[in-house]
């Protein structure tokens, strides 16, 4: 009952803000044209600065996360906060995707400097539990490119309307199902329903507020789905409130029970705990850093979708930037509309247009292989009925267990 | 209240962009065009007067145009002229086995491209002569230091071609090649287009009013016109000019279906674009009974019958 109240407080306040205005951290209503107003830490550095004294460490922190907390954006229901996690690839693709329009060598540095950069960047993610903004913000800002490099350099006037409308609708539908990913990873959250142990027992403040914010979301986003009954072909899924009841009884009624010693809480049966989520998530699949959300029972359809629908919009928009400014030719015909594969792109970096063109459609393609990678992943991983977490936590006997299954069908 | 407006904002601008995106005028144009079961039956037949009569039948065009395929990719058409003891001084063919339906004068303006030269005269004559056509190629060369005037070198062209007693014209870029072998070099009822599959984009059409690389026009037609402007000097505009000049006559284009229609480009250097252009494009119909044939004003320095051409060299 008090996560009710709790969300409908929120919301409460939520529809009173303005886009312009957001509750800072002493939890008081601000708006945005105030941002360089009352700064005690900004205006104490500057303080001891100019008097050559020496800087605190504590104002010096205080000042930087006045700095972040202060730098926004107008959105309905207030401001968001921006992070300089999420700007940086603004301005790194631009400057990447120029350079590497020069010539034809800097195009391949730049281009293992990326593949080079990713993989570290993912890696350091992983290893260092970090739940971050960067690579969702880095997907948004290579498709924004993408879309504008298409529309401004490429000749459309080689372009079929036909072709045009198949690569919108790709697109969009590939945007619009990540997007619905992202939005369902909150109802994968195992909530307080199945029991938690009291509160003043938690390790710490940070991973409590980060439990019951995600709770909190949970909540709201369940309330919502139920009230606007958006989730009509998922009616079987929907998870019903039982606050009443002893928590052993709902354990019981829901499956096997098991305990995650991190959450102290008991979870039930294909459910998982993230680290980076802070929170176990039903039949969780992975942790995908590039959507910055799990991928678990609710929303892994959404996903599967999400990704094969990038597969098919970037072949297509590479397909047809680069038989636009390389030498094409015809495969065959189908229904009037010409099928063609570029042979020819040795002139492309005489002209900057050209160029610029060549490399996101490079891109594109970069992009395309990697999101196969993860799509095969999947599918092997769901044609062996697991999931990937599941897959990888499995002992090599079990994998070896499974071929030795294959033999034996073979050998009978 | 104030959410659902900014959902309905953030819905309208999205549906805006998205539509914007999707408009068609930004794009390559479908057109309309003949198929090929009605190719045949829109040519026009017409020969020039020394067209032999010793022949007991006419040509067969059925299956040459129902057996179109591809033919760029056959080396032999690259490689050398098969049989050249069939073509006679100055690019001329008759096919011999059977009398021709149709003549046909290839007018190719020129100036210092030998390379694009050689292979294209190769190619055309290996492939002309499968189509049974009588045909002969003037190459028409620019010798003097001015910018380049490609529509003028296409008048001279045709004044010459009249002469000769062609009736039909085809007026052909030096580096534009047809791919299929059903692409009959013979005059329609209207002008033509013949390369609305160009390679170079995509082997689709940017727009329906494109009459440029190689075009069939009657002689009849080519003369009611009074044939091309001779005021574009340098790149570009002249073939836009000869499709108002058409339009402003009532005379509608045609093309064929696109898989007669595939050519085509070899590489070349781009040509200096030519600035006025679209100023003389504007009064391309204010122009028409004062600037064409009937003031065409070149000098012939000199007319050779090669053994794979008619070249005819002028300063303009």
């Amino acid at each position: 009952m008090d996560y009710f109240e709790a969300a409908s407080k929120t919301k409460e306040i939520q529809d009173q803000l303005c886009c312009c205005q957001y509750i800072g951290s002493d939890r008081k209503p601000y708006h945005i044209l105030g941002c360089c107003c009352n700064c005690q830490d900004f205006d104490l550095v500057c303080t001891r600065l100019v008097t050559c004294q020496k800087i605190e460490r504590k104002n010096l922190n205080g000042m930087l996360i006045a700095f972040q907390d202060r730098l926004r954006l107008p959105w309905v229901g207030g401001a968001k906060r921006i992070s300089p996690a999420a700007l940086a690839p603004g301005l790194m693709i631009p400057l990447m995707m120029g350079l590497a329009a020069l010539n034809g060598k800097t195009a391949l540095i730049l281009m293992l400097t990326v593949m080079g950069f990713t993989v570290w960047g993912l890696q350091l993610a992983e290893r260092t539990a970090t739940r971050t903004n960067f690579f969702l913000s880095w997907i948004v800002f290579s498709v924004f490119y993408m879309i504008l490099v298409f529309e401004c350099e490429v000749p459309l006037l080689e372009l079929l309307p036909e072709e045009n409308y198949a690569l919108i609708i790709l697109s969009a539908a590939a945007i619009y199902c990540l997007y619905r990913t992202k939005k369902l990873s909150a109802l994968n959250l195992v909530t307080a329903q199945y029991g938690t142990t009291p509160k003043d027992e938690l390790p710490g403040i940070a991973e409590a507020s980060s439990g019951e914010e995600q709770a909190e979301a949970q909540t709201t986003l369940q309330m919502e789905s139920l009230l606007n009954d958006v989730d009509e072909d998922d009616d079987d899924n929907v998870v019903v409130m039982d606050l009443d009841g002893p928590p052993e009884r709902s354990g019981l009624l829901h499956g096997q029970p098991n305990i995650c010693e991190i959450c102290r809480k008991v979870t039930p049966r294909r459910a998982y705990h993230c680290p980076i989520c802070g929170s176990c998530v039903k039949r969780r699949s992975h942790h995908s850093f590039w959507l910055n959300c799990c991928i678990g029972e609710r929303n892994y359809r959404w996903y599967i979708w999400g990704l094969l629908f990038s597969e098919l919009a970037l072949l297509l928009g590479s397909n047809l930037t680069l038989t636009s400014i390389c030498h094409p030719f015809l495969v065959f015909r189908m229904l009037g509309v010409p099928i063609l594969l570029p042979d020819d792109c040795s002139e492309v970096f005489e002209d900057f247009e050209l160029g610029i063109s060549f490399v996101v459609a490079a891109y594109a393609m970069l992009i395309s292989c990697y999101v196969a990678f993860l799509l095969f992943r999947q599918i092997y991983v769901t044609w062996l009925g697991s999931t990937l977490h599941e897959y990888k936590r499995a002992p090599p006997t079990s994998r070896n267990r499974i071929w030795s299954n294959w033999r034996a069908i073979i050998s009978k | 209240m104030v959410q659902q407006c900014h959902r309905v904002l953030i819905l309208a601008s999205v549906g805006t962009i998205i539509i914007y995106l999707a408009l068609p005028f930004r794009f390559a144009s479908h057109y309309p065009y003949i198929n090929g079961d009605r190719i045949e039956d829109s040519l026009i037949a017409q020969v020039t007067a020394n067209v032999s009569l010793q022949q007991s039948f006419d040509c067969i065009y059925k299956d040459i145009i129902e057996n179109n395929r591809f033919v760029y990719d056959n080396p032999l058409y690259h490689e050398g002229i098969l049989r050249g003891e069939e073509i006679r001084p100055g690019g001329e063919y008759q096919p011999e086995q059977c009398r021709a339906k149709y003549s046909t004068a290839i007018i190719v303006p020129y100036r210092q491209r030998e390379k694009q030269l050689h292979a294209f005269l190769t190619y055309m004559h290996n492939y002309l002569r499968q189509q049974l056509i009588h045909y002969r190629i003037f190459l028409v060369e620019q010798s003097d230091q001015k910018p380049f005037n490609r529509a003028t070198l296409f008048n001279i062209g045709a004044k010459i071609a009249a002469e000769y007693g062609f009736p039909c014209l085809v007026l052909h870029d030096v580096d534009l090649f047809p791919l299929n072998s059903g692409q009959m070099y013979a005059c329609l009822e209207k002008p033509r287009h013949m390369c609305s599959a160009l390679d170079h984009w995509r082997f689709n059409l940017p727009y329906r009013g494109l009459f440029g690389g190689v075009v069939a026009i009657n002689t009849f037609q080519f003369q009611l016109i009074n044939g091309m402007s001779n005021l574009y000097h340098g790149w570009g505009g002249e073939d836009d000019d000869l499709y108002e000049r058409l339009r402003a006559m009532g005379i509608s284009i045609c093309r064929l279906a696109p898989e007669y229609s595939e050519y085509t480009m070899l590489k070349h250097k781009p040509e200096h674009p030519n600035e006025n252009r679209r100023a003389l494009l504007r009064a391309a119909t204010l122009r028409q009974q004062t600037d064409g044939l009937n003031s065409l004003v070149y000098k012939e320095v000199e007319r050779r019958m090669h053994s794979l051409f008619t070249h005819i060299m002028v300063e303009t």
